[in-house]
């Protein structure tokens, strides 16, 4: 009884740890279930053509962007010939780095780029690193700080907390109309002027904000040509709530991170500056592309670690192979101890449907039955010959490598198959078929040989159907862990004790007595 | 359908499937490691003979290729004889001569062939062909049972067996296998033998299973068995309780046959009996196999 119960704690334990990690993996890692899911990447550009002032030390910074809440950097690259480059991880310059191209003098146009590849992927984290104060004074000359503090007033009365407190002052500064804003803004109603000077009231306010600076990927996967040049930056507020930012979009006046919005600058800092140019251009263009979601999350996370996908590409191909057969063995289970089908040999027909993989399923069977037949007739042949057994067996299986090689000729000349793909056939389990098929057909019969091995032939039909799907494959390797609940499963059948499809045709004749 | 369906269920009959047989029965009570006990037949030879069990006299037995050089002179002294591998199943590789003209040797199916035949059939016993687990094997000489004339009147052909099922020392289920030509003279229900159910208590002959289905007659001689019933069943019986003593197996098929001259011989033990004896029964061994079970607690 302790046995029974130690097995369903087995049974039990497979199946939570098999589907914790599938279902942690899916929910918690964003892992795709279907392999044609994409993700959209983009590629970002800036282009900057610096014209030299006459033998002067050149000096170009340019503002990195980093890793945000709603995307991921990868594969920064820097392509600025003759220049010297270094980048500036200044702790104090608030979630930007600075690169630093140096030249000691130059002649003529240059043109530096600064690429990288952003993937979508969330990490609220970087939405919660706190203020930094020393980049947020103001100063307010007297008729300001009144027309502020008018506006401050008239903002108080109508909000509940600092985002819709300053979604309201944004509105009164968008009014014409209003003099205190239009004394504010200088008449300059761009949004990124809005901005500064809503950040400034909040200030007063005692209300933490930041200018954000970027532009919107867009992903319509419409979009035709999927090239972006020339982007311009648009401003966005931010607002501290006293543990993250709340976004506030000046443009339609509404909180939230607009859509795919892409943050490149914070604090307004500059995002180029120069010594010794005369003439510059800054462009940004960007390239959207697809990638499978699977290769999107393979770049991220811990998951990468510990997934085949990290594995050399040979190697996963034989994996993706290999972590088929326990499914493979589950059906077979199924039909011999569930439905009662008769097989040569047990786990023969997971091999035989392996093999099929390679060659397809009409060619296998038919390339199958060929070497079967053959190799029959020849061992029929050489039982008169009265060998020793080893010997024979020998020969069968020299001779069944000749007739693979006779059938991938064949099949090349007629423009058939790959013929490397009929190599991999387990050679030792056919021969091993033919000698179980020759001694079954001299002790019972060749009717009962030809079932066992049509039966073989059956299964592993059965078995190449199911274990040959695309998405049958593609979750059984990008999550292995389900091969636990197959285990269980197998273990499940290793209890059942009840009738067979078979025995239930068999003794149902014993229904009348 | 639901009358099929509840009788599934329910196991109305206690029809044993092969699951639970070996689930439940042959992993519980059949240590592997006793296995060769029953599948070598020279140890189980040998153990019988030290029980006072009888068996066929072994006359020779074949070792190695080496061996087959003086075959010759060892069939010669004998003219009727089998042939089989020590661990062979379900009767594969078993040759029955029974008589010899000049340089041929005539077949259980009358049909002749010759010395060299005969060593092949050997060699091949050696190297493993017929063996559980194609495992290099020996090759058995034994003395050819001659069926006891008692079932003259219903069969004609081979040697008829009977197949007790012993379950912890006590007969379960009992089965008398008749050769039939589909069979060619084998006793073995799956090589198409006539399989026929015995009652324990008297050995009176029922029901009854051909090629998988219910019978009620030989299908050879079309004779109704219906009133037979096997003579000196009880010295059967005690000879299978004996068998039961035998091994350290708990479920166990007895194969023994009636010698017209020796009387009852053990044939063979089987550690993986089959389950067609239930049809043949037209009862299942369930109920007989529970019987025992409780039996032994109440005891």
């Amino acid at each position: 009884m302790q046995n029974k119960n130690h097995l369903n704690y087995i049974i039990i334990a497979l199946i939570i740890v098999g589907s914790f990690i599938f279902l942690y993996k899916i929910f918690f890692l964003n892992i795709p279930l279907s392999k044609n899911r994409t993700t959209d990447i983009w590629k970002i550009e800036a282009e900057i053509t610096a014209t030299p002032e006459q033998d002067k030390p050149i000096k170009i910074n340019l503002l990195l962007p980093e890793s945000q809440k709603n995307f991921k950097i990868i594969d920064e690259k820097f392509i600025s010939p003759s220049y010297g480059q270094i980048i500036n991880e200044d702790k104090t310059s608030n979630n930007n780095r600075i690169n630093i191209w140096t030249k000691r003098r130059a002649k003529n146009q240059d043109t530096l780029f600064y690429s990288f590849t952003v993937i979508p992927h969330k990490n609220e984290q970087y939405n919660k690193i706190p203020f930094d104060y020393s980049v947020n004074k103001y100063k307010f000359t007297n008729p300001e700080l009144t027309a502020s503090n008018r506006i401050l007033k008239k903002a108080r009365e109508e909000s509940a907390d600092s985002p819709s407190f300053a979604a309201n002052v944004v509105n009164i500064l968008k009014n014409h109309n209003d003099y205190n804003s239009s004394f504010l803004l200088n008449n300059n109603y761009s949004d990124k002027n809005i901005a500064k000077i809503t950040s400034k009231i909040l200030n007063l306010a005692n209300i933490k904000s930041r200018i954000v600076e970027g532009f919107k990927l867009k992903s319509n996967p419409n979009l035709t040509p999927n090239f972006v040049t020339n982007i311009p930056f648009e401003a966005l507020l931010q607002i501290w709530n006293g543990s993250e930012w709340i976004t506030l979009d000046i443009k339609n006046n509404k909180l939230g991170m607009p859509k795919d919005f892409f943050i490149w600058n914070y604090d307004n800092k500059f995002i180029l500056k120069t010594d010794g140019i005369k003439n510059v251009t800054f462009a940004i263009s960007y390239k959207r592309s697809e990638i499978s979601t699977l290769e999107a999350q393979a770049t991220n996370s811990i998951f990468t670690k510990f997934s085949l996908l990290n594995l050399p590409i040979k190697t996963q191909k034989q994996f993706s192979i290999l972590i088929t057969i326990p499914l493979g063995i589950l059906i077979i289970l199924i039909l011999r101890s569930i439905i009662g089908l008769t097989t040569i040999g047990t786990f023969m027909p997971v091999l035989i449907a392996i093999a099929f993989r390679e060659t397809g399923l009409t060619l296998g069977l038919i390339s199958f039955g060929i070497i079967i037949l053959l190799g029959l007739i020849l061992r029929f042949y050489l039982e008169n010959l009265k060998l020793l057994a080893i010997p024979r067996l020998g020969s069968v299986l020299a001779i069944v490598i000749f007739i693979l090689l006779l059938i991938s000729i064949l099949f090349n000349e007629l423009h058939i198959a790959n013929p490397s793909s009929l190599s991999i056939f387990p050679l030792v389990i056919i021969t091993m078929t033919i000698e179980r098929m020759a001694v079954l057909w001299e002790e019972r019969g060749p009717s009962a040989s030809i079932s066992q091995c049509s039966g073989s032939l059956l299964a592993a039909t059965i078995i190449y159907l199911v274990i040959n799907q695309h998405y049958i494959r593609h979750i059984l390797f990008v999550f292995p862990e389900l091969s636990c609940i197959i285990i269980a499963l197998i273990l499940l059948i290793g209890k059942y004790r009840g009738f067979r499809l078979s025995e239930v045709i068999l003794f149902k004749q014993l229904i009348r007595t | 359908m639901l009358k099929k369906l509840k009788f599934f269920k329910n196991n109305t009959l206690g029809l044993l499937s092969l699951n639970a047989r070996n689930g439940k029965y042959i992993s519980i009570n059949n240590p592997r490691k006793y296995y060769p006990t029953v599948d070598n037949k020279l140890i189980t030879k040998k153990l019988a003979i030290e029980n006072n069990i009888p068996v066929p006299e072994a006359y020779h037995i074949v070792k190695s290729y080496k061996d087959l050089k003086n075959i010759k002179n060892i069939i010669d002294k004998y003219s009727e004889f089998v042939i089989k591998p020590a661990n062979g199943s379900g009767g594969n590789g078993i040759l029955v001569i029974t008589g010899k003209y000049e340089s041929y040797y005539q077949k259980s199916n009358k049909i002749l062939i010759t010395e060299e035949d005969i060593i092949y059939h050997i060699s091949n016993i050696l190297s493993g062909m017929y063996s559980l687990g194609s495992h290099q094997d020996h090759a058995l000489i034994e003395y050819k049972v001659n069926p006891s004339p008692i079932f003259n009147d219903i069969s004609t052909i081979g040697v008829p067996d009977i197949r007790i099922i012993v379950y912890k020392k006590i007969p379960a289920m009992a089965m008398l296998r008749l050769p039939t030509n589909l069979s060619n003279g084998k006793a073995n229900l799956h090589q198409g033998a006539l399989g026929v159910g015995i009652n324990l208590e008297d050995g009176a002959l029922k029901g009854g299973v051909f090629k998988k289905r219910l019978i009620s007659y030989h299908p050879d001689t079309l004779r109704k068995y219906e009133n037979f019933k096997i003579p000196n069943w009880d010295e059967i019986l005690s000879l299978s309780k004996k068998c039961g003593n035998l091994t350290k197996l708990g479920y166990i098929g007895v194969d023994i046959v009636i010698d017209k001259d020796k009387g009852p011989l053990v044939l063979e033990l089987n550690a993986r009996p089959g389950l067609s004896i239930q049809i043949a029964n037209r009862c299942g061994l369930l109920t007989s196999l529970n019987k025992i079970d409780n039996a032994q607690i109440a005891y």
